[in-house]
This record gives structure tokens, C-alpha cells and sequence, in this order.
């Protein structure tokens, strides 16, 4: 009995091909966005923290200090007076090689010490049984270790040399050893690495007298031991456990990560839509099949199983495929995940995926998953038909008119649920999004009753304009309520998505750019980067300032310094400004500004933060923040709170006065310009060019203008390429459900080619429908798309992110969206409207 | 039939995939748990080369101990870093009040990784590493406590002085505390065991060898520049896990730099330095040759109670082995118990080590041990106590 059944499946499954290969692309293509985001998320934090490892083996504590760099004495006093075991001393920084221009982290260590740290260099040790190999390492100036794999990419050997650029000058390095991966630091870590003896590190990256940082092994169980070490930590240094700095590293990267993963999300629900609408179909093609088989002693168990099992093996094959795409995928949103982290959050090394199990299993179980989850209401449905009695499709209609009611009822609800939680998800990101998604499903369910209307409203319109051939297509869309409106509702819910994302990137923009242009007030910048332990830079950075000034024409300057100092137990960045009048009106204050704000700020223990630093903390005007210096926890207090688009965590500000009292001078980062009014800006910038060396450089403020909006762009083009991508999944589902419609009603074409309906008309008739529903799905995803607009602009993004941004409406976005909806419906139906057109009536009458 | 073929095909598809997956390098985040401790003091039988592998290499550039040369303190308390290896070397044996016996050493190594040292602006630029030893004798328990420490010169980690007496690797340290060289204060500590002690000196120090040059070979500069303090009253206190002990006793401290001893034929030296009850000491190395034959180079003195001191050669002494001991933690074995006789002495002694396991199971492998003596001299019945150290065993 099962192999008629498995054959009578087979038979009908080879007969719509096209269906099969929608529906697998469907599910492929939603798993894969999912995975791929996943992949690249994690890889990329995942090789920030297996590089630590690699040097810090199971170091559970870490001692780190702000951009002063750690004292190398410090280690000497852990050590030695404290008699502290198991601490390691790490001198690390970039370097670039020149062959390839590629970018090396460049780890020092100090191979003399204990072996319980199970640091990937000493798993070298046993392995290599090249005697001596730390010893050359400790007594060779300029010798490396560094991974077997980049060395022979590199045509490299032992003994060999690499030239790399670092600390301003070309240097040599010589390969004694390579480093093998262990299962704490995998191959594709390693190769971004070159590990290195601590003095050669100094030596390389001219870090004298400093460290990066110390590794401590150290459980719980030695409360005294860590406060003794917390003693004779300088200000400027912290002790953290490398748990919690992981766990801040994901938490900083979190609003992000969460806002990607939800637009994975996003194509799987399209997805399963569109795996919900081909099973559908199937079944519904099969009623009279499925009720001979009932009657010829089928049990509806079979039958169930028979629906379950094609699903799988649908299920299974798109699976797979999205696996491999997702893996490719992922490549490439790497290096755009690991980019936009580099450029808002912190410096990540980009290296190739790092796949685990885990990773896959999690595809595995969404892509079966959501197939079987949108597959059992077709299953039940197809269990459900009575023996031999052909069900028709008006009974089925008749009572999908009830349930559409009850679908808008519902659609309400949900709407007004999804607004309420995300309302009152207050900091919580996830939640705010879950709001969304049941704010698009309420709309999506409101979908079939607003179609209806519309539908409606339409007849009225064409009755009066033409004849039976002008209502039809309305009437259609109206007739198969049940499966057109299921179409509708994909293609709604990606369409409102993109008009949504589109406002909101769109006011994000506008509000950005507002900004910048009150907050450049200089005429020219410097800038002045650099590694900030270098021991020059101070000296230097003054007396490039003292040369501005006397520049014929220059009228003022003003500097700021970006750094970190520690608050509240945590690096937090901080700006130190020297402002003059012009650069102080660059500052929008959030609230009412007294005269004596200013003078506060150079006299008193005050600071300005950022309005994302306000809301992370939860800070207010007046409030104290505890601020570590040498002489301990000092309160400032806060006096201003102003706007910054810079960055998500946001930061303080100080002025350079009350700066140098507590912490030490590390220099410039940037020296703002304003030339004298008549000056040639040009003439001016060519003269400062003169001034600077290799690394620092000038711009116009217009050119900070558009570097600055081109970063801003780039932290978009992930989101705009995860966008499009669910766009196109949307476009295959309805694609997919169109055609399928339109097959599914071959024999009622038939009957209307009979009576005399010519080709033309059919394919005009066909075409119309389609585009009906496109246009019902475009209009219906303008108020959809504003709603999740408003959401994620004034819920969403201002909770994950802190930043209150304005609400600018593009017109634009609104004919893109509806234009969208309105071809993709109308390209859809093309297909089989050729095809019906040319199928002879009598055939088409016979396939029933 | 046909799906259930495809469902078969694709399982195993699906599997072979899962199976390259696993297959690859990837990591496993979970299984990341904080690994057992493999420091090197629990790192028993697994010898690591670094160490040794370093005393052996070239010697070119080095200094080499050729001729007798004028010996001035505090300064040759400190370092000679021309000379590949030196050490600082304490041993002695304690009690508490209640009789209970204790042995100690505390050894200071350094080596010259490389002859010249490189110029740099980094503080841990350095050619010289130090290494030091810890042991400790329980012999009621018994139970033999050991520990290692490694560090650089570089970055004031380890180093010695040669202003004042002090000599550190981390916070293990023998160093003066006054002005003068003594009383000297030994402290170190591991996860287990530590010990503070003050040494005095009673006796002063003695030359070995010729006017402290130590012939190891007949080939010229294979010798060391030596000196000994050979009775240190000794007082202060030990702890074992968290046990503390008032404990006083006679410590011993040689002094030794070179930059090659042994010869290509000598495979290693056992070494006595015995303090006898009647204030007198004996210092006596018997080198080995790989061929099993005593070495004629094999030397060491009696000292009298007055610090005078007899030199020995291999003609003055004879040395028996009793018993042999088979260390259960490397296979080795050992001989642990000697009958020493020195005729021109009038002296007939057996040396028996206080426990057998007294093998130093770290980086470099050597049995160093505190031991009892028991004889006659001159006919009357003389005791005394010392250490005894195995090297070059195999």
C-alpha cells in the first residue's frame, strides 16, 4: 500500500516541477540569510576572543589599562614583591606586512613562564622538537612564530624573513617556528597572528616601558590576592575578569546583532509563507486524489504521513541548500559585519567563517523547523477530506469568508499588541522587535479583509466603466480569498518592511547629516593618530599645536583628545575638549543650557556625556559619575547632556583642564582650525600639509562632512544587502503563489477560453488580477510600513541605541514601495498567463 | 520505495556533511573549561628541554675559568655574566623543638643564553635567564616538597647584585638585609610548602679547588671558579600546607661559576658536602665517566674546625656504594648509601640518605638530598649530617 501511495506522490510531485523548485528556494533561501548572519556574527567576535587565547590560554583575569598603556613595573611588582604566580606580561599591536599590505597582530610574550596557561605557543613547545626554539626567541632580537598556513600563503620557511611596517619605519622579522592551532584556537586565528618575545615586541611596536596587558590564572578562591592587586593598580588600570570583558565586547555589539538577526528572521518568515503556500497548493491539487484513496482504504493517518513526508524531504533538500549558500553568504557578510564593528565598535581582526556544529545544527532545526510548522495546516486539511466526495472549492471559500473576519479581528489585536510591547519593552531590544513582528503579522492578517474591500470598491469602479471582463479580475482576487490573500500578505509584510527600513535609515540620514553641520564649526581639521603609548607623541603633538597658531592665518584653534578613562568600573571613552567660542555653539544640548555652563566645565569637577552614554547609564542632569583616577573614585558631576551620532555606547567629555589634573597627557587626536575671515582655505590647508608627517592629515570640514556620511553609509550597506535579500525571497513566495493560483484554476480558464474568451483577453485578465493584488499589497504596506517606521525610530533604535532621532517622511519611499508591490505581482503573473493563453481549451478542460 | 531510496540517500548525504563539519578544525566553545594545573611542579617524569638543552650549546665568546683568580666580596657575591652558567647554591638541615627533622635547598641558577648581550631600549632585553629550586625534606611524613621557578633577568623579574649580597627570581630571594654579606635571609615560597631562614656565618668562606679554580677536566677551561660557605647556623621558620614550624639547624652554600665543566667523556658527579659533629666539613665530587670508570678529576677538601682546609684528590678518598634506591617516578635508579673513607684522615664514615625519594622531578632532573652520617674518626665514634647530590643519571 505505501509504495502506491509513495508513488502517487512521486507522480504528482514530478508533474510540478516548477512548485517544487520555488519551494525548495524558498526554504534555502530563508535559512541561508539566517545562518549567514549568524556565521559572520559570531565569527567575528569569535576571532576576537580566540586571538586572546592564543597568547592568554586559559588566563581567566586580565589587567588592562586606558590608551597611557600599562607600566612595565607594575608586572615586576606583582611578581616580585607580591609573589604572584601564574601572570603573564602581553606587549601587542598591528603591524603590516609590506609584501601584501595585510595587517598582523603582533603578540610579545614572555616564553619563561608557567605552562598552565596552555597558551597556543607553548603547545609548541612539546610538539617542536626543535630544541631551543623560545630560547632563540628570548635571545634573538626579531624572531616570530607564526602560523603554518600563512607562511606557506606567504611562500615562507623557517629562517625566512618578512619585512613589516610598524612604529613609523620598515622592520624585518625573522620565522623561527610556527604556531600549530589547539581546541581553544582554531587554524583561522592563527593566521592573523605573529607571536613574538616581549622584548622584540616593544622593540617593534617602540612600546618601551610598557605593557598591553597582564593574564592572570586566578579562580574565585583568592579574595585576598585580588585585592591586593587592586591596591597597587594605577589609575588608569583595571582588573577584569576575561568572562565579563567577552561578555562586554557581545554586549556592546548586542543592539547590533540583534537588529541583524531579526532581519534574518524577517526572510524565514517570508519563507515559511512561502512553504505554507506551495504544501497548500499541493494538497489542494491532490483533493480528489487524496479522497480516492480514502476511499479505497487509505487511513487518514497515512494520509497525514504521506504530507509530513514530502515535507521533509522538501524540507530537507532546501535545508541543505541554504546551508551551503548560507555558508557563502556568510563570507561575504563578514567582511561587512566585521567593518561596520571596526568602525562603530571596536578593532576586530577579519579572518575567514568559523563554522561550528552548533551553528549548522541551529540551521538545521530553523530550516525543518519552520517547514513542518508551516506545512501541518495543509496536512490536517488534506486528513480531513471525506472519502470519494469531491469537496469544491466554493465550500471551502464559504467558510475562509468567516475565518477572514476572525483574521482581522485577530490582526487588530495583534496590532495593538505589538504596539503596546514595544511600548513597554523599555531597554529591552529583542523585545521591541518581537513588537514589530507581531505589528507586521497583525497587518498581515488584516490583509484579506482590507483586500476584500478594496476589491470591492474596485468592481464598483470598473462596473461602471466596462463589463464582465472589467470586474472579473477583482471578483477573482475576491473569490479565492483564502489563497490570494495569503500572497497579498507576503508580498505586504516585505514590501512594509523595506518602506519601514527605508524612513527609518531616511530619517536616521537626515538627522545625522543635521548634525554633523552644527557640529563642524572649524575650518580645517587635523588629524593625529597614532599609537598613544609612543613615547614621543606628546611631545610632538604640542609643539605641532604651538606651530598652528602662529600660522599667519589661523584665528583660533581648539583640540580634543579621544581616550578612555574608567568609569564606574569600566573603559569608558571619553573626549577632552579645549574649546573656543565658535567650537562651543557645535554642541546641541537636550535640554535648557544656563550662561555658566562652560565655565563650569573648565573649573569645576563637572563633565558633558552624550546622549546615548545618558540613556545606557541611565544618567541625569546633576547626577555624579565616579570617575578612577590615581587618587581613587572621584564624583564628577554631570552638567550637560548633549547629541552624538559618533557611536552607540557614547561617551564623556571634559575639558582639558580638569583632564590634566588626574590622568595623563597623551596629546592630540584632532586640532580644529579657523582661519582668519578673507583667508584662502586652500592656501591655508596646503601650508598645515606641510606641517604634518606621513600619518596625520587635514581636511575641510566639507570633507569630514562626507567621510563622516560615507561611514554612516557604510554601517547601513548591511542592513540595506540583508533588506534586499528578504525582498527577494518575498518576490520568489509570491511568484511562487501566483503561479500556482493561476495553474490550480486551469480548468475555470478552459471554460472561459470555451466561451469565448480570446488568448489576449486571458492573458490581459490574468496579468490584472496579479497586478490588482500587487497594488492591494503596496497600498496596504504604506500604512504598515510607517507604523514599523515610527516604532523602530522612536522604540526600537532609540532604546537599543540611545540616539532620539526626527521622523523625515520621503514621498520617494512611498512609490518605490508601491512600485515594488505593483511589478513583482504584475512579472509574477506573466508567466502563466502565457502559458494558459496558448493551453487549447479542450486541454485544459481535460487535465481535471 | 523511491522516497524511502531518496530519504536513505540524502540521510546519508546529510550525514557524510555533518561529518566533514565536524571533521574540520573548528573550535568548541563549550569545551573550554580551565584546565588542570600543569605547572611545572606537578609535571612529574616529563622532562622539558628547554633547560638542559641550553647548557649544552656553543660555547663561543664566552668567559672560561682558566687561571686562579683574586676573589672580592661582595662583588663575586653577584654575577659573572661572561660565564654561560653560575649558581648560589643553599642546602641544610633543620629541626623544630621537637626533634623533627628537616632538609632544605634553595639553588639560584643562571645561564647566559648567548655571549654578547643586545643593545635595546626595552627593559626585557636580556641574554641571561635564572632558574631556581626548592626543595623540601619532611622526614617524619616522609615527604619530599619540590618547586621551580623561571624568569628572565629582563624587567628586574630575577637578577643578582653585585653591591650587596641578593640574588631573586620573583619573590624567592637570598639577600642581606644589613650591610655586611650576613646574617642572610633565604625566602621562598610555593603553592604548598615555603620556608624563611636566616643564615650566619660561622666558619667563613673557603676556596675549593686551587685557590677556588676547580679543575672539572685535564682540557683547559673546563673549571669552575668556586667558594663555599660550608656552616651557616641557621634559624627561622618552614610551612607546609599552612603547617608552620620553628626550625633551626647548619645550612651550606656554594658558590660556582663556568662556562663548561664536564668533558665529552663524563656523564655526570655525585657530590657530598657533609658537616661533621666535630665543627669539621667535607666537600668531595666524584665525577663519572660514561664508561663507568671513576674519574681521576674526581676532587674536594676537608675542612677543619679551625677553616683550615686539606685538599683531596682521588687517591685520598674511596667511596662504596651499599645500596642503590629505584626512583618510581622517572625508573632511575640511584645509589643511597655510601661508606666514605679518607685513610690520611683517620676517617671511616657511612652516609645514608634522612628519606630515599629525594629526586628533583623538574626541568632538569637530579636527586639532591638531605642525609645522615655515622663512623669513626681518629677511632672514636663521630655523627654529623649533610647533602648529597646525583646528577647526570640516566
Amino acid at each position: 500500500m505505501s509504495s502506491i501511495l509513495g508513488r502517487a506522490s512521486r507522480n504528482f510531485l514530478w508533474r510540478h516541477p516548477w512548485q517544487l523548485i520555488l519551494a525548495i528556494v524558498g526554504i534555502a533561501l530563508g535559512v541561508a540569510v539566517v545562518i549567514s548572519i549568524d556565521l559572520a556574527m559570531e565569527s567575528s567576535l569569535t576571532a576576537f576572543e580566540q586571538a586572546g587565547k592564543a597568547f592568554s590560554g586559559t588566563a581567566t583575569r586580565r589587567i588592562t589599562a586606558g590608551d597611557g598603556g600599562l607600566d612595565e613595573k607594575l608586572y615586576t611588582r606583582l611578581r616580585v614583591e607580591q609573589g604572584i604566580q601564574k601572570i603573564a606580561p602581553v606587549v601587542s599591536g598591528y603591524v603590516q606586512l609590506q609584501q601584501t599590505d595585510e595587517s598582523f597582530k603582533l603578540i610579545g610574550i614572555d616564553p619563561f613562564m608557567e605552562k598552565s596557561l596552555q597558551a597556543v605557543w607553548q603547545a609548541q613547545q612539546s610538539t617542536n622538537n626543535a630544541s631551543g626554539f623560545l630560547t632563540r626567541l628570548v635571545s634573538e632580537p626579531n624572531t616570530v612564530l607564526m602560523s603554518k598556513q600563512t607562511a606557506q600563503r606567504l611562500r615562507l620557511a623557517v629562517n625566512d624573513s618578512l619585512t613589516v611596517m610598524a612604529d613609523n619605519r620598515e622592520q624585518r622579522l625573522k620565522i623561527i617556528g610556527f604556531i600549530t592551532p589547539n581546541n581553544a584556537v582554531s587554524e583561522q586565528v592563527l593566521a592573523s597572528l605573529i607571536i613574538t618575545d616581549i622584548a622584540t615586541s616593544q622593540e617593534v611596536l617602540g612600546l618601551f616601558g610598557q605593557l598591553s596587558s597582564i593574564e592572570l590564572l586566578m579562580d574565585n578562591n583568592h579574595p585576598e590576592t585580588l585585592s591586593n592587586i587592586k591596591q597597587i593598580l594605577p589609575g588608569n588600570a583595571l582588573l577584569l575578569s576575561t568572562d565579563a570583558q567577552s561578555e562586554s565586547m557581545r554586549e556592546m555589539t548586542r543592539a547590533f546583532s540583534i537588529n541583524l538577526k531579526a532581519l534574518g528572521l524577517l526572510s524565514l518568515l517570508v519563507g515559511m509563507f512561502l512553504i505554507y503556500n506551495t504544501m497548500t497548493f499541493l494538497v489542494m491539487q491532490r483533493r480528489r486524489l487524496i479522497g480516492s484513496l480514502r476511499a479505497i482504504g487509505v487511513t487518514r493517518r497515512q494520509i497525514f504521513k504521506l504530507i509530513i513526508g514530502e515535507a521533509v524531504l522538501l524540507a530537507l533538500i532546501g535545508t541543505l541548500a541554504g546551508i551551503a549558500l548560507g555558508i557563502a553568504l556568510g563570507q561575504g557578510l563578514l567582511y561587512l559585519i566585521s567593518d561596520t564593528i571596526n568602525a562603530v565598535y571596536f578593532r576586530i581582526d577579519t579572518t575567514s567563517l568559523l563554522m561550528t556544529p552548533l551553528q549548522i545544527g541551529k540551521g538545521v532545526l530553523l530550516g525543518m523547523g519552520a517547514t513542518l510548522l508551516a506545512v501541518l495546516p495543509p496536512a490536517f486539511e488534506a486528513t480531513r477530506f471525506p472519502p470519494v466526495t469531491v469537496l469544491t472549492r466554493s465550500q471551502l471559500e464559504s467558510g475562509s469568508r468567516r475565518l477572514i473576519n476572525a483574521a482581522g479581528l485577530i490582526g487588530l489585536v495583534l496590532i495593538a499588541g505589538g504596539t503596546a510591547l514595544a511600548f513597554f519593552s523599555e531597554k529591552s531590544i529583542s523585545l521591541g522587535l518581537a513588537g514589530i513582528f507581531l505589528l507586521l503579522f497583525g497587518f498581515a492578517l488584516l490583509t484579506p479583509v482590507f483586500t476584500l474591500f478594496f476589491m470591492k470598491l474596485i468592481e464598483q469602479l470598473f462596473d461602471r466603466l466596462s463589463g464582465i471582463l472589467g470586474r472579473l479580475p477583482a471578483r477573482m482576487v475576491s473569490a479565492e480569498i483564502s489563497r490570494t490573500g495569503i500572497a497579498i500578505a507576503a508580498l505586504m509584510i516585505a514590501v512594509a518592511a523595506t518602506i519601514g527600513m527605508d524612513l527609518m535609515i531616511g530619517s536616521f540620514r537626515q538627522t545625522v547629516s543635521q548634525w554633523l553641520q552644527v557640529t563642524l564649526r572649524a575650518d580645517l581639521y587635523v588629524s593625529l593618530p597614532g599609537e598613544k603609548m609612543a613615547a614621543d607623541k606628546v611631545k610632538e603633538d604640542h609643539l605641532l599645536k604651538k606651530k598652528l597658531a602662529e600660522l599667519p592665518g589661523v584665528q583660533m584653534l581648539s583640540s580634543v583628545l579621544q581616550t578612555r578613562i574608567i568609569a564606574d568600573n569600566k573603559f569608558t571613552k571619553v573626549s577632552v575638549f579645549e574649546l573656543n567660542a565658535e567650537s562651543k555653539k557645535g554642541f546641541i544640548f537636550k535640554h535648557a543650557v544656563d550662561n555658566d555652563l562652560w565655565g563650569k566645565l573648565e573649573q569645576q569637577h563637572s563633565i558633558l556625556v552624550t546622549e546615548p552614554y545618558a540613556y545606557h547609564h541611565s544618567v541625569r542632569l546633576g547626577q555624579k559619575v565616579l570617575l578612577q583616577t590615581d587618587q581613587g573614585n572621584l564624583p564628577f558631576e554631570v552638567i550637560g547632556i548633549y547629541a552624538d551620532y559618533s557611536g552607540d555606547q557614547g561617551h564623556i567629555a571634559m575639558s582639558r583642564q580638569n583632564y590634566q589634573i588626574y590622568w595623563p597627557d597623551l596629546g592630540y587626536s584632532g586640532i580644529g582650525v579657523y582661519a582668519k575671515d578673507g583667508t584662502d582655505l586652500r592656501a591655508l590647508e596646503n601650508q598645515l600639509n606641510k606641517l604634518l608627517t606621513a600619518e596625520q592629515s587635514v581636511k575641510s570640514d566639507r570633507a569630514i562632512y562626507r567621510a563622516s556620511m560615507q561611514t554612516f553609509e557604510q554601517t547601513f550597506t548591511i542592513t540595506e544587502t540583508l533588506r534586499w535579500l528578504s525582498a527577494a525571497i518575498a518576490f520568489t513566495g509570491v511568484f511562487s503563489a501566483l503561479m500556482a493560483l493561476q495553474f490550480e484554476r486551469t480548468r475555470q480558464l478552459g471554460i472561459l477560453r470555451a466561451i469565448g474568451i480570446t488568448p489576449r483577453q486571458l492573458t490581459a485578465l490574468i496579468v490584472s488580477e496579479t497586478g490588482l493584488m500587487g497594488l492591494v499589497a503596496g497600498l496596504f504596506a504604506i500604512p504598515a510600513g510607517y507604523f514599523v517606521a515610527y516604532v523602530l525610530i522612536f522604540i526600537v533604535y532609540q532604546r537599543s541605541f540611545g540616539w532620539t532621532m526626527a521622523f523625515y517622511s520621503d514621498p520617494w519611499v512611498i512609490v518605490q514601495g508601491l512600485a515594488l508591490a505593483f511589478i513583482a505581482a504584475l512579472c509574477a503573473g506573466i508567466f502563466p498567463a502565457l502559458k494558459m493563453a496558448q493551453t487549447k481549451p479542450a486541454e485544459a478542460l481535460r487535465t481535471e | 520505495m523511491m522516497v524511502k531510496r531518496i530519504i536513505l540517500l540524502l540521510a546519508i548525504t546529510f550525514s557524510i556533511l555533518l561529518l566533514m563539519v565536524w571533521w574540520r578544525p573548528f573550535s568548541f566553545p563549550y569545551d573550554i573549561n580551565s584546565a588542570a594545573d600543569h605547572s611545572f611542579s606537578s609535571l612529574i617524569s616529563r622532562k622539558d628541554d628547554t633547560v638542559s638543552d641550553t647548557l649544552s650549546r656553543d660555547d663561543e665568546g664566552f668567559a672560561r675559568a682558566l687561571k686562579p683568580r683574586e676573589f672580592s666580596f661582595p662583588s663575586d657575591h653577584g654575577p659573572h655574566n661572561a660565564y654561560r652558567t653560575e649558581w648560589w647554591y643553599f642546602t641544610g638541615n633543620l629541626k623544630n623543638a621537637d626533634n623533627r627533622k628537616f632538609g632544605y635547598e634553595l639553588t639560584f641558577f643562571r645561564f647566559a643564553l648567548s655571549a654578547k648581550t643586545p643593545a635595546s631600549k626595552s627593559a626585557w632585553r636580556t641574554n641571561q635567564m635564572y632558574m631556581a629550586h626548592l626543595t623540601l625534606t619532611d622526614v617524619k611524613e616522609d615527604r619530599f616538597y619540590t618547586d621551580e621557578r623561571f624568569s628572565r633577568a629582563g624587567n628586574d623579574l630575577a637578577g643578582a647584585s653585585n653591591k650587596k649580597y641578593r640574588v631573586w627570581l620573583y619573590d624567592w630571594s637570598a639577600l642581606t638585609e644589613g650591610d655586611s654579606d650576613f646574617p642572610l635571609r633565604l625566602s621562598a615560597k610555593s603553592d604548598e610548602f615555603a620556608l624563611d631562614l636566616s643564615l650566619k656565618s660561622k666558619k667563613g668562606y673557603v676556596l675549593q679547588g686551587k685557590q677556588g679554580l676547580s679543575r672539572k677536566s685535564p682540557e683547559p677551561g673546563n673549571a669552575s671558579y668556586y667558594y663555599s660557605y660550608t656552616r651557616l647556623p641557621t634559624e627561622g621558620h618552614i610551612s607546609i600546607a599552612g603547617n608552620k614550624f620553628i626550625v633551626t639547624g647548619e645550612s651550606w652554600m656554594d658558590r660556582e661559576w663556568s662556562t663548561s665543566s664536564l668533558s665529552d667523556e663524563q656523564s655526570g658527579w655525585d657530590w657530598f658536602a657533609l658537616q661533621l659533629q666535630d665543627n669539621s666539613e667535607l666537600m668531595f665530587y666524584q665525577l663519572r665517566r660514561k664508561d663507568g670508570l671513576p674519574d681521576s678529576n674526581s676532587a674536594g677538601s676537608f675542612i677543619l674546625a679551625d677553616n683550615s682546609q686539606i685538599p683531596l684528590k682521588v687517591k685520598d678518598m674511596t667511596i662504596e656504594i651499599l645500596d642503590h634506591w629505584k626512583s618510581p617516578h622517572s625508573k632511575v635508579t640511584y645509589p643511597s648509601k655510601w661508606r666514605l673513607t679518607i685513610p690520611g684522615q683517620n676517617l671511616d664514615i657511612e652516609v645514608v640518605p634522612l628519606i630515599n625519594d629525594q629526586e628533583l622531578n623538574v626541568s632538569y632532573r637530579y636527586w639532591e638530598g638531605a642525609v645522615s652520617v655515622n663512623g669513626t674518626k681518629n677511632g672514636k665514634p663521630v655523627s654529623g649530617q649533610g647533602y648529597v647530590e646525583l646528577a647526570g643519571y640516566q
